[in-house]
């Protein structure tokens, strides 16, 4: 007698092995992930950190910067904004979360203030609109982000975060810190489907992050949700002021990272060079890397332009390029190499090889825009001569 | 202080810096606040015209802004006040008309409750260490909260100039 085997199309055995498989909760996400761009999404593959010098890698500036004011630019694309009588210093130091050999801001308190009802103090960073455009801001297919950053205080207290567009929109995240610690914070951002948010390259979505806020700021009613406001009075902030009332107290951020998505990825390290190139879109300057607008250098300083050249009939001046095209048409000073007086140039003016009338005059910069400008002063001597002229510079494009 | 430098730039005096008249540029808007709230003192010689005429469409756009976010915040009931009760009938569909043969609106009328008005004092216990508790009647803080938005809503459109008003509310 014959008897027939077949063999059945799932192999039983293979299959329950598979079961034995170690695949974590982020695996069987992927593996249920129906198309590749679900799979990217998971993953977060390509450029995630939309936010520049997240690392605070560069500052362009300087490194220390004492009794700051509001308004001031210190580390690149951060800025700091009070009301009040609070007084601090920040500076850029190697203290990060790898250790000392990644950068922070840090930010001390030297005259504390206990905050009036209207007076606030907070770190704020600003994106540029068309950065953003894909993320659908105000519309209702608007993505879901992710803010995440590491924080160290001298202190053990509660402080927040406000995203915002220009002040009708606000989320406010809160979180805590351990004194003497670095702590990692990760918030999702629920989508925002309503509200203005300009794109182009114009201000968008603002950060501020909290020192201290008066009544009219603080009250967190609605941690990690968006909410309608009119201007920023009660955007809902919530710091618990230890920070701004508290003499020698500092706070420290870095590796901020905001993402598309509902998880925080690894902060994405960037190269020095490649930050530093996306920085220069909203400022440079001239001066050599650790050389700064405050302090007279000499004319022979690095990154002066030193122009020697025919004028014409009336004026000594000099076309400079900038290094990357900026945002938009910035804001130019000269200074004079020699002294550091701003909208001034050292000009031999009349002759380039006799001293003849050599000082520091006035400049007029004009024809400024994404790639250029000109910077002269009025001659002194015989026409269509050749004549000299030296100037450090900056250009400032900043949001 | 500023000074015209060409028709596209101005110079900020106080750095001698260079500021395009760019619409992307902090500065450039800052020229423009300034000319709206200091007038030709911040100018040395004249305003340019395209200047002026800049700073005063900025302006108008402020107060266009102003008037509808107060003109919204003054709409809004008043807290000590209330709502009384009301009823709004909407269209919820069609139906046909079976006499006439006609299609006809099928209307729904719902009920909006009334909103009571918030009681006009609280009263607030307050205790020092080693003393008995005190409690006082006190004029309802979110009440008072309410009244000061709104008389400062009340102000801003009060002060709106009238081609502003114009222009907003036809």
């Amino acid at each position: 007698m014959a008897v027939k085997f077949t063999k059945p199309e799932i192999n039983v055995r293979e299959k329950l092995a598979e079961l034995d498989k170690p695949s974590g909760i982020a695996g069987e996400a992927m593996l249920r992930a129906e198309t590749t761009a679900e799979q990217q999404a998971l993953i977060g593959v390509g450029r995630r950190n939309l936010l520049i010098n997240g690392s605070m890698q560069v500052s362009q500036r300087g490194t220390s910067f004492t009794s700051v004011s509001s308004g001031a630019r210190h580390i690149d694309q951060y800025y700091f904004e009070k009301s009040g009588s609070w007084a601090g210093n920040i500076e850029q130091v190697s203290d990060g979360p790898g250790g000392t050999l990644t950068k922070s801001m840090k930010v001390t308190t030297t005259t504390p203030h206990t905050p009036g009802s209207s007076d606030y103090c907070q770190i704020n960073h600003v994106v540029e609109g068309q950065n953003l455009a894909h993320i659908g801001l105000g519309t209702a297919s608007c993505k879901p982000m992710t803010l995440s950053f590491w924080v160290k205080s001298s202190l053990t207290s509660t402080m927040s975060v406000q995203l915002s567009n220009n002040g009708t929109r606000t989320i406010s995240l809160q979180y805590n810190t351990v004194a003497g610690q670095w702590t990692y914070h990760s918030f999702l951002i629920p989508p925002i489907t309503d509200g203005t948010w300009p794109g182009g390259n114009v201000r968008s979505l603002e950060f501020r992050w909290g020192m201290g806020y008066g009544s009219t700021w603080n009250g967190l009613a609605t941690n990690g949700q968006w909410k309608s406001t009119t201007g920023y009075a009660g955007f809902a902030a919530y710091a618990d002021n230890a920070m701004m009332s508290t003499d020698n107290a500092t706070w420290q951020i870095s590796q901020i990272q905001l993402e598309v998505g509902k998880v925080a990825t690894p902060f994405e390290h960037r190269s020095y060079g490649e930050e530093l190139a996306l920085c220069e879109r909203y400022y440079q300057k001239s001066y050599d890397k650790d050389a700064y607008v405050t302090g007279s250098t000499s004319l022979s300083s690095v990154g002066a332009v030193d122009h020697y050249g025919s004028s014409d009939a009336t004026n000594v001046l000099a076309q400079v390029y900038f290094r990357t095209q900026m945002r938009d048409a910035p804001t130019v000073t000269t200074y004079d190499p020699n002294s550091s007086n701003g909208g001034n140039a050292y000009s031999g003016r009349a002759y380039i090889n006799s001293n003849s009338g050599s000082a520091s005059y006035n400049t007029t910069t004009n024809n400024i825009g994404t790639t250029s400008f000109r910077s002269y002063v009025p001659r002194n001597g015989a026409a269509w001569a050749a004549h000299r002229l030296i100037f450090q510079w900056q250009a400032d494009a900043e949001l | 202080m500023y000074e015209t430098i060409d028709e596209k730039t101005v110079r900020r005096i106080l750095d001698g810096a260079g500021i395009p008249l760019a619409e992307g540029n902090s500065d450039y808007q800052r020229v423009l606040d300034d000319i709206i709230e200091q007038g030709a003192d911040c100018f040395t010689g004249d305003i340019p015209a395209e200047l002026q005429a800049a700073a005063d469409a900025k302006q108008f756009a402020q107060q266009v802004e102003a008037y509808k976010t107060a003109k919204a915040r003054v709409a809004q009931y008043q807290l000590s006040v209330g709502v009384p009760e009301s009823s709004e009938t909407i269209t919820t569909g069609q139906e046909m008309n079976m006499e006439t043969g006609e299609m006809q609106d099928v209307t729904e009328t719902f009920v909006i409750p009334a909103i009571e008005p918030l009681e006009a004092t609280v009263e607030v216990t307050t205790q020092e260490i080693g003393e008995d508790p005190v409690t006082a009647t006190v004029a309802n803080p979110v009440i008072v909260k309410d009244n000061e938005e709104r008389a400062a809503a009340q102000a801003i459109i009060d002060a709106t100039p009238g081609p502003v008003k114009t222009h907003v509310d036809g």
